[in-house]
């Protein structure tokens, strides 16, 4: 477990996004103050007048009192009307600027933290945590602050009146909200323990919602009935004990005024016998009692958001705490052209698993321009391996260096990021795509990239038919898995390779089978994309292994063969030769 | 012919929204009278507040009135009335809400569960299929809505009977200065609610500009990888930016109207008050009216104000209602309207009821299957997503204890024929004969002990690893360990701290995807079912693994003494071991028959089969 996060961190974290918009925020604080004193100072208007009537002031006096009264009502609703919308946008601005901060963060993170957390849960941080921020600056913050100082103000009001008045209702609202503490901090377990049944609830239901053909198959549909059921039953059992609780919370905005009440009435009927105070005083009081009702009610509802808030702040701290472990280097260029692959007795495990070696002593270079063929099953390491020359991760053991057309090497570590990725072009199994158009994604939002550049590659690439057969050519809208099929998807990537120039290309072939035109397009993209680079291919089709000029098979992180294609084809002993002749080819390479 | 009626189906049929209020009410009477009740008297007893204060005022003024120790004695019994009401009300409240959207989603996922699995899922207006999260957000938010709905009405209703006491009490103390408040704040408040409209529109704009957020962000870690090896972190914010500007300015406007509208319809207390002293000012003057009448009113403001808030909420929610029924009746496809709120029981005390389990019997033996002349459709010419336009007068037979193998390439229908078969999509045309009886539903039929199946993709639910595969079947009556072994699976499980415990899914540990397909398949073989229905089960094996579990089908084939052991398996699959080992091969090409026979004379004669042979396609 974290140690939790302190309150000066979250002083930092305020202080740093509010203070771009500290004339804004300026401007919130005075119309707050400016709201609660005018509430404060209007019921002193009802005294005037009651206390008018009693008197016999002249009916236009009171007329007056009155239009004044209402009047300052008018304008206290106008102040906290602008005062919430100063409030919103100080809220949207900075958590947009946390927002942006986060995301940067997070995409900077390496690898290893996203393979441990899932895109769900960063949308989570970044925007649901966030959110919950924003509304603690926009109204949690604001409202309990200033319903906080309407109770205060109202109080030492009281005091003024006479110290009984105001020392019973004081002891009457410190005695409420202790109360209400005591309950809130009783309730939010129930309160979470409510949102995780819930949540079950729900989380299941998706899942059997996708999962109908096993049901029916299998005919589970009595079990997950009954899953339900209990989930159902479970959610209503700990409503029931949320809500009982709850309860308490509840009654105090009733019970705390009815008890001022009691004490307000024992006062004004001593101190108005005894002609001490005029009636206009009294009525005060029970007003300024109803004043304090409405802020006990917010406050009882947003005690509980607060909390919430804090949860939330946690965890957006401890996420900008995070630091990538993989740091830049130093080197920011190479040499233009082909580029030269060594791995130095490489061996790789992941950190939260050390036992397990995914690569064990690989070692081999590999020349500029040569195409190496990978083999090996799924786990044999085919993947990690080329994560390592991303540098998505760092070898526990040994090196890797990529080298210059002028024959020097260049351990991975001592080059920046920058360089590194510009360097490397990849294309994935799966190519991941971003609701955008297909511009966009070609060049990865790379405005400075124009539409002449992206033609004329894919012309280039023999992909311009293809781009005339989409409706909106390059302005057509990308939407991930459903516009593009996995081979269209695949002369994306290739696109975005080509685009980027890249000295070292790391091919991993889709393994979904593509129609004859689609797989045509593909070849004949390949021949250009590849040429004058250095090629590794996690090859899957026996046609893309035939452009190899070496072969290199591995066997759970082993390197078990690695050779010319061509001496291995004629070597009976070989691997390699084995997997063509036995017809298990389609096998490893499936 | 199901599939037929869903597709004329594309006005849902629904029935007046109060008529789904009254059988949900119904449903559980006593909470909702609890609560009912319990909200009136809560509402109602805040008149004798009022009056309260002006008994004090009074007697205080010496114009009648009570003495003070009277006064705090009702107050006292008032406050413990309106404390008791309100728990009534709340409990009330929690009960009916919790039993009837607890009704509703039991109604609306069994009926899922009783469509064919492969069609479960409604059709969104456009006529795609609605996505699992669609579904669920009806079951969460559109049973939520029906059933606090009808809470408000009881709010209304309570409010209302409050309001009738205090405009009875106000006017009979003085008719003009009732009116004259509350006629400009009756106006006021209906001036906000006409706001709501525009509020409509706003709402949309921002939910808009949300969703377009969220999305980005989803993408950005979607395609981390895409990201980072395009070195495009930088240019992914600069537009993450962009897309979140325009979030706030609609969300600014978007909250500011609903802060208007609160601020007009709520913040009007003060503001009441204020045209109470300008109205009653020559009243008072005159002494007409008491500083206890003033206080009187001044504290039957917020009821009131209250009530005028709240049935301008609930005519907004009740159309809002429609939306949800219209929602919820789309998923009913193919039941009469109304059957969304039929009573049923949900079990929410007491025991559950006992799950069925039927042990293999002679009745349950397979002796001959004869599947003749099925087709099948899909809607719309759609496919199913891999150009599957579906498949068209297909015949064949299986024979007991044989291994027949359905072949073709990607797209030729053999999934479609399998989920045709099995009922996972309703049956268009064609018939199904098993040991010599037409089977007439489908849906029902191909089920443990007589069929079992695992499909190209299965699913595992985030339960033990024993759950999924029990699935609710007696442990003690079936052979958890051969299954698993069976299925290849013992070496995985003996490198699993947990064993059989071991929570599958976001709880637990992620099971790669071979280890799903066997666990999937050890799921199939616990059943001890007559007929096994592999659809592609190697395509996440390599091919020892692969290998090995065919041995094992084949043991499972033979007779074993005087056991009974002899099972059938039927097969889709492309690759060779599995072909190897075929009795009998079906070859699909654009989903039709294009021949049939042993892998040999296939060979000799079929030349899809000869390019399927040799990896061609």
């Amino acid at each position: 477990m974290k140690s939790p996060v302190s309150t000066a961190q979250y002083g930092r974290l305020l202080i740093t996004y509010l203070k771009p918009l500290k004339g804004r925020v300026l401007l919130l604080v005075l119309l707050v103050l400016v709201g609660i004193a005018l509430q404060l100072l209007n019921p002193q208007l009802i005294r005037r007048f009651l206390d008018g009537v009693e008197s016999g002031q002249s009916l236009p006096e009171l007329v007056w009192t009155a239009v004044v009264f209402t009047g300052i009502a008018v304008t206290a609703q106008l102040t906290k009307l602008i005062g919430a919308y100063v409030g919103e946008v100080v809220a949207w601005r900075a958590t947009n600027e946390l927002r942006a901060d986060l995301a940067l963060h997070c995409l900077q993170l390496d690898m290893s933290f996203h393979k441990a957390h899932k895109p769900g849960e960063l949308i989570e941080r970044v925007d649901g945590d966030v959110n919950l921020l924003a509304n603690f600056f926009s109204q949690l913050i604001i409202q309990l602050v200033s319903n906080f100082l309407l109770i205060v103000g109202v109080l030492v009001l009281l005091w003024l009146v006479d110290w009984r008045i105001g020392a019973a209702i004081t002891v009457i609202m410190v005695l409420g909200l202790v109360t209400l503490n005591w309950f809130n901090k009783r309730l939010v377990p129930r309160w979470q323990a409510l949102r995780q049944v819930s949540s079950d609830l729900f989380g299941y239901l998706e899942e059997w919602l996708g999962g109908t053909e096993e049901i029916q198959t299998n005919a589970a549909a009595p079990y997950i009935m009954n899953r339900l059921y209990g989930l159902m039953r479970e959610r209503w059992h700990k409503m029931q004990r949320a809500m009982r609780l709850n309860f308490g919370v509840m009654s105090l905005p009733t019970l705390i005024p009815a008890l001022a009440y009691i004490a307000a009435y024992l006062w004004g009927a001593k101190v108005y016998t005894n002609e001490l105070v005029t009636i206009g005083t009294v009525y005060l009081i029970f007003y300024y009692i109803d004043v304090i009702k409405g802020p006990l009610w917010v406050i009882q509802r947003q005690v509980q958001d607060l909390q919430q808030a804090a949860a939330s702040m946690n965890r957006i701290v401890e996420l900008l705490e995070q630091q990538p472990t993989i740091l830049d280097g130093s080197q920011d260029s190479l040499a233009d052209g082909a580029l030269a692959v060594r791995f130095e007795t490489v061996s790789f495990s992941y950190a939260d698993d050390p036992e397990t070696l995914i690569l064990d002593e690989i070692d081999f270079t590999l020349a500029p321009g040569r195409i190496l063929g990978l083999l090996g099953r799924t786990g044999s390491g085919k993947s990690t391996l080329t994560r390592l020359l991303y540098r998505f991760y760092d070898p526990t053991v040994g090196s890797v260096c990529l080298g210059d057309g002028n024959g020097r090497f260049h351990p991975l570590p001592d080059l920046t990021q920058a360089t590194l990725r510009q360097r490397i072009g990849m294309v994935t199994q799966e190519v991941q795509l971003f609701h955008a158009s297909l511009r966009d994604n070609l060049t990865l939002f790379n405005d400075t990239i124009d539409d002449d550049q992206i033609l004329a590659a894919l012309t280039h690439l023999g992909l311009r038919d293809w781009l005339n057969g989409l409706p909106a050519g390059l302005d057509t809208a990308l939407e991930a898995g459903k516009s593009l099929s996995a081979g269209e998807a695949q002369l994306l990537a290739l696109g975005r390779v080509f685009l980027a120039d890249p000295g070292l290309v790391i091919l991993d072939e889709a393994s979904s089978r593509l129609d004859p035109a689609t797989e045509h397009l593909i070849e004949r993209a390949l021949d250009t994309l590849l040429a004058g680079r250095t090629v590794i291919i996690i090859a899957h089709r026996l046609a893309t292994v035939q452009r190899a000029d070496e072969i290199m098979i591995l066997e759970n992180g082993r390197l078990l063969e690695h050779g010319n294609r061509l001496d291995l084809v004629q070597d009976k002993q070989s691997r390699f030769y084995q997997l063509l002749q036995t017809g298990m080819a389609d096998a490893v390479l499936a | 012919m199901i599939a037929e009626k869903i597709m004329q189906q594309t006005q849902v049929e629904t029935l007046k929204t109060y008529q789904y209020f009254w059988q949900l009410i119904r449903f559980r009477p006593r909470y909702y009278a609890k609560d009912l009740s319990g909200v009136t008297i809560h509402f109602a007893l805040s008149t004798v507040q009022g009056l309260v204060l002006k008994a004090y005022f009074d007697g205080l003024t010496g114009v009648g009135g009570l003495p003070v120790w009277q006064v705090v004695g009702v107050q006292i019994v008032q406050v413990i009335l309106v404390l008791l009401s309100l728990y009534v009300a709340v409990m009330g409240y929690v009960n009916f809400t919790q039993h009837g959207m607890s009704l509703l989603i039991r109604n609306l996922f069994r009926h899922i569960l009783k469509m064919p699995g492969g069609q479960a899922l409604p059709n969104n207006q456009d006529g795609s299929t609605m996505t699992t999260g669609q579904v669920v957000s009806t079951l969460r938010d559109d049973v939520d809505e029906m059933a606090h709905s009808i809470i408000i009405i009881d709010d209304t209703v309570a409010l209302s009977v409050t309001a009738l006491i205090s405009f009875t009490i106000m006017l009979r103390i003085n008719v003009w200065v009732t009116l004259g408040t509350f006629i400009p704040l009756a106006i006021i408040i209906v001036i906000a609610q006409r706001l709501g409209g525009r509020a409509k529109s706003y709402r949309q704009a921002s939910r808009q500009a949300t969703s377009d957020v969220t999305g980005m962000i989803a993408d950005m870690f979607n395609a981390t990888q895409a990201v980072k090896v395009g070195h495009a972190e930088e240019r992914i914010i600069a537009r993450f930016r962009n897309l979140n500007d325009r979030r706030r300015e609609t969300m600014v406007k978007d909250r500011f109207l609903v802060h208007l509208i609160d601020t007009l319809s709520g913040s009007t207390v003060d503001i009441g008050v204020g045209f109470i002293l300008l109205v009653a000012a020559q009243a008072m003057y005159e002494g007409t009216f008491t500083v206890g009448d003033f206080a009187l009113f001044a504290s039957f403001i917020w009821p009131s104000t209250h009530l005028m808030r709240t049935i301008g909420n609930f005519l907004t929610r009740y159309k809002q209602v429609g939306v949800s029924t219209n929602r919820m009746e789309a998923i009913m496809q193919g039941e009469p309207a109304g059957a969304v709120v039929a009573h049923h029981p949900i079990y929410m005390t007491g025991d559950l009821p006992a799950i069925p389990f039927s042990p293999k019997t002679a009745v349950h033996q397979f002796e001959a299957l004869r599947v003749k002349n099925l087709s099948y459709r899909y809607e719309g010419g759609s496919g199913n997503g891999d150009g599957t336009d579906g498949i068209e007068n297909i015949s064949f037979d299986v024979a007991r204890g044989s291994f027949t193998v359905i072949t073709g390439r990607i797209g030729s229908g053999k999934t479609t024929l399998l989920k045709v078969l099995l009922g996972l999509l309703p049956l268009q045309t064609g018939e199904i004969w098993w040991n010599g009886e037409l089977v007439s539903d489908t849906t029902s039929f191909f089920v443990p002990p007589r069929a079992a199946y695992t499909a190209q993709v299965p699913r595992l639910f985030s339960e033990s690893l024993r759950d999924n595969i029990l699935l609710g079947i007696p442990e003690e009556q079936v052979d958890v360990a051969g299954a698993l072994a069976t299925a290849v699976m013992t070496q995985d499980l003996l490198s699993m701290e947990n064993g059989l415990e071991t929570m599958v899914g976001p709880r637990g540990i992620r099971l790669s995807g071979g280890q799903v397909q066997r666990t999937a398949a050890a799921r199939m073989f616990v059943h001890d079912a007559e007929l096994l229905i592999f659809d592609d089960l190697s395509s996440a094996l390599d091919v020892e693994t692969e290998q090995q579990l065919w041995e094992n089908v084949a043991e499972r084939m033979k007779d074993e003494g005087g056991r009974q052991k002899e099972v059938t398996a039927l097969v889709v699959s492309h690759r060779r071991p599995a072909l190897r080992r075929a009795d009998h091969i079906i070859v699909l090409e654009n989903g039709r028959l294009a021949d049939q026979g042993t892998l040999d004379e296939l060979l000799q004669r079929c030349e899809e089969m000869q390019r399927l042979w040799q990896g061609q396609v």
